[in-house]
C-alpha cells in the first residue's frame, strides 16, 4: 500500500496555530479492572470498570434498564457495561465477563474486543476533527508465567486504530515514573499493583534499565481468599473495596466478612513479600548499572489502595538487604490515575519533540 | 537502498531487522523482508507509508551478495556464449529462409529445440539472478500486497453495535503534566 500525499498537503495549507489547536494528547491505562484515560484538553481523568455482563435480551425487559449503561449487539445480544455490570453480577452472585485477564486481553470472551472498543471510544471521548495521539499501557513480560504481551499490545493498537487514534504502547510501570518522578529526573523504581499483574520498572534518568511483571496481584489475592472462604471472587473484591484496611481496626460485624478480611490481609502480605523478592532478584541478575544515588520506590495501582498498604510494603522491605539505596517509599499522588497521567506526559513529550 | 517513509505520526514501530523507530520517520529497510515490513506497519495501524529505492546508492550493494564464484562465472559465460551462438544461427537461418526457399524446416526446428533445452537448463541452474528494482514504479508490485494476510487477526466491527449511556466517571484531575512533559521531552532530547 503506497501513499498519496493529499491529506498531508491539505494539512500543510492550514495555518500552524489552527493545526496545533486540534492536536489532543491522551494517556490510556488499559488495566484488567479499570480503563483510565487522561486528555490534554481537559483537566479531568476518566475511568470505567473494565467488565461487562452478557444478558439475554429476551429474558430481560429493556425498560428495566433505563438507568443502566449497556451495549446492544447485532444478534440480539445485550451487554451491561462498567460498574453496572459489576453491581448486577454481585446481585445475582454470578461472575462478570472481563475483556482482560491477568493483565492481558482474554481469549475467553468472544465479544470482548468489540465491547472494549466501544468502552474505549466512550472513555477517550470526542475525537472528531482532532488529531489525537495516544500512549496506551502495556505490561512487561511476566517472569513467573509463560505469557506473551504481543497479542495484547497489537489488539489495543487495532482498537485505537479503529477509532482513528494515533497510538504508541508504553510500559505501565514506566508511566508511573513519568508521572511521579519528575523531581528525581525520572529515576526510580515504580511498581504498579494492578488487578491482573504487578508491573515493575527500574528507571535511571528516564531510561528504562529493566522491567518485568509478575502474574500475582489483586486478582490473585481475591482468588486465593475466595478459594479459602468458599465465595465467588467478585464478592471478595466487593468486600475488599468496601472494608479493606491493612492497619488499625476494621469496623465489620458479620463474622463471614471478618474471615474474608483476615484472608485478604494474609494474601496482601504474601503478595508484597513475593514482589519484593522478585525485585531484588531481577535487580541483582538483570540490571547492569551502578546507581550511586538513592532512588525512590513509587507504588501505584488499584491493589495499593487499602489504607496501610505502603506501610506494610515499607516494613516488609526493611527485612531485606537491597542491591540499591532507597531514598523513600511513597504512594503515587493518585494510585488509580498515575499510569494514565504518566502516559499523557509521555504523549505530550513525544508530540513536543516533533 | 530501500527506504521506508512513514508520515503518520505517533507510532512506535518494531520491524524485525530494523532498529525500533518512532514515526514520522524515514528508515533504511534494505536488510528487512518487505512483507514483514508491510505486516509490521499494518499491525501498528499504519496505512500511510511509502517504500522507495535510491538509485544513487545502488552501487553500495555488497559484493559478496551478488558476486558469483569463479566456477559459476565460467559456467555462466559458457552458457551465455552458447545462447548467443544459437541466437545468431537462428537469425542467419531465418534470413536465409527469406532469400532461399530450400532450407529444410527440420534444421530450423532442431535449432529451436536446442535453444529451448538450453533455456530450461539455465533456468534450472538458477543462473538468473534476483532482479534488483531500482525505481519506485517497479516496486509497486501487487504480489507483495498478496503476501500480507491478516485474516487471523480479529476483525473489529462496531457498526451494528449501539451504546446506551456512558459508563465513565471522573476520578481525578491532572496536575503538573505540562511541566513534567517539558522535562521529559528535554531529557529525551
Amino acid at each position: 500500500m503506497m501513499t498519496e500525499d493529499k491529506v498531508e498537503d491539505v494539512k500543510a495549507e492550514q495555518p500552524k496555530k489552527k493545526k496545533d489547536k486540534n492536536v489532543v494528547c491522551v494517556g490510556l491505562d488499559c488495566g484488567t479492572m479499570h480503563l483510565v484515560a487522561a486528555r490534554s484538553d481537559t483537566n479531568e481523568v476518566k475511568v470505567t470498570r473494565n467488565v461487562f455482563l452478557p444478558v439475554d435480551k429476551e429474558e430481560i425487559d429493556i425498560t428495566n434498564l433505563a438507568s443502566i449503561n449497556y451495549v446492544e449487539g447485532p444478534d440480539n445480544e445485550l451487554f451491561i457495561i462498567g460498574s453496572d455490570a459489576f453491581e448486577f453480577a454481585n446481585l445475582f452472585g454470578q461472575p462478570v465477563s472481563r475483556p482482560m485477564e491477568k493483565g492481558l486481553i482474554s481469549a475467553k470472551e468472544d465479544a470482548a474486543i468489540d465491547v472494549l472498543t466501544l468502552m474505549i471510544q466512550d472513555l477517550i471521548g470526542e475525537t472528531k476533527d482532532k488529531e489525537v495521539y495516544c500512549s496506551y499501557s502495556i505490561p512487561a513480560e511476566p517472569i513467573d508465567e509463560e505469557r506473551s504481551v504481543i497479542y495484547h499490545e497489537r489488539v489495543f493498537a487495532r482498537i485505537l486504530n479503529n477509532i482513528g487514534v494515533n497510538h504508541t504502547s508504553v510500559n505501565e510501570a514506566m508511566a508511573i515514573i513519568y508521572s511521579e518522578c519528575a523531581k528525581e529526573n525520572f529515576s526510580g523504581i515504580a511498581i504498579s499493583f494492578g488487578a491482573g499483574m504487578a508491573n515493575c520498572a527500574i528507571s535511571y534518568k528516564g531510561i528504562e534499565a529493566h522491567r518485568f511483571s509478575t502474574a500475582r496481584a489483586g486478582d490473585w489475592i481475591d482468588n486465593m481468599t475466595a478459594a479459602s472462604s468458599g465465595m465467588v471472587a467478585n464478592r471478595v473484591t466487593n468486600i475488599k473495596e468496601k472494608y479493606m484496611k491493612l492497619r488499625g481496626e476494621v469496623e465489620v460485624k458479620a463474622r463471614k466478612t471478618k474471615r474474608v478480611l483476615e484472608g485478604l490481609f494474609y494474601h496482601h502480605e504474601a503478595l508484597i513479600d513475593y514482589t519484593i523478592k522478585k525485585i531484588i532478584k531481577e535487580f541483582e541478575e538483570k540490571v547492569d548499572m551502578e546507581v550511586d544515588e538513592k532512588i525512590p520506590v513509587v507504588i501505584a495501582g488499584g491493589t495499593s489502595l487499602p489504607e496501610g498498604f505502603v506501610n506494610l510494603f515499607k516494613s516488609s522491605l526493611e527485612g531485606y538487604e537491597l542491591p540499591f539505596d532507597v531514598s523513600e517509599v511513597r504512594r503515587a499522588k493518585n494510585p488509580l490515575t498515575a499510569v494514565a497521567n504518566g502516559l499523557l506526559i509521555r504523549t505530550m513529550a513525544d508530540v513536543k519533540k516533533q | 537502498m530501500i527506504i521506508l517513509k512513514v508520515k503518520q505520526k505517533g507510532h512506535l514501530v518494531d520491524i524485525p531487522g530494523v532498529a525500533s523507530f518512532r514515526t514520522p520517520a524515514e528508515v533504511d529497510i534494505s536488510n528487512a523482508e518487505i512483507n514483514l515490513v508491510i505486516f509490521s506497519l499494518k499491525n501498528c495501524g499504519i496505512d500511510d507509508f511509502e517504500i522507495t529505492t535510491k538509485e544513487e546508492k545502488k552501487k553500495t550493494i555488497k559484493k559478496d551478495k551478488t558476486e558469483l564464484s569463479k566456477k559459476e562465472k565460467m559456467k555462466e559465460v559458457m552458457m551465455e556464449e552458447r545462447f548467443n551462438r544459437l541466437e545468431r544461427m537462428i537469425a542467419n537461418l531465418s534470413q536465409k529462409s527469406a532469400s532461399e526457399k530450400n532450407i529444410p524446416e527440420e534444421q530450423i526446428t532442431n535449432k529451436l529445440n536446442d535453444l529451448e533445452v538450453l533455456s530450461k537448463r539455465i533456468l534450472e541452474k538458477e543462473i538468473v539472478r534476483q532482479i534488483v528494482y531500482t525505481d519506485k514504479d517497479k516496486r509497486d508490485d501487487p504480489i507483495v500486497e498478496e503476501l500480507y494476510e491478516e485474516a487471523f487477526i480479529p476483525k473489529i466491527d462496531i457498526s451494528e453495535m449501539k451504546m446506551k449511556g456512558s459508563s465513565t466517571e471522573t476520578i481525578g484531575t491532572l496536575d503538573d503534566v505540562d511541566e513534567s512533559a517539558d522535562a521529559l521531552s528535554k531529557l529525551k532530547g
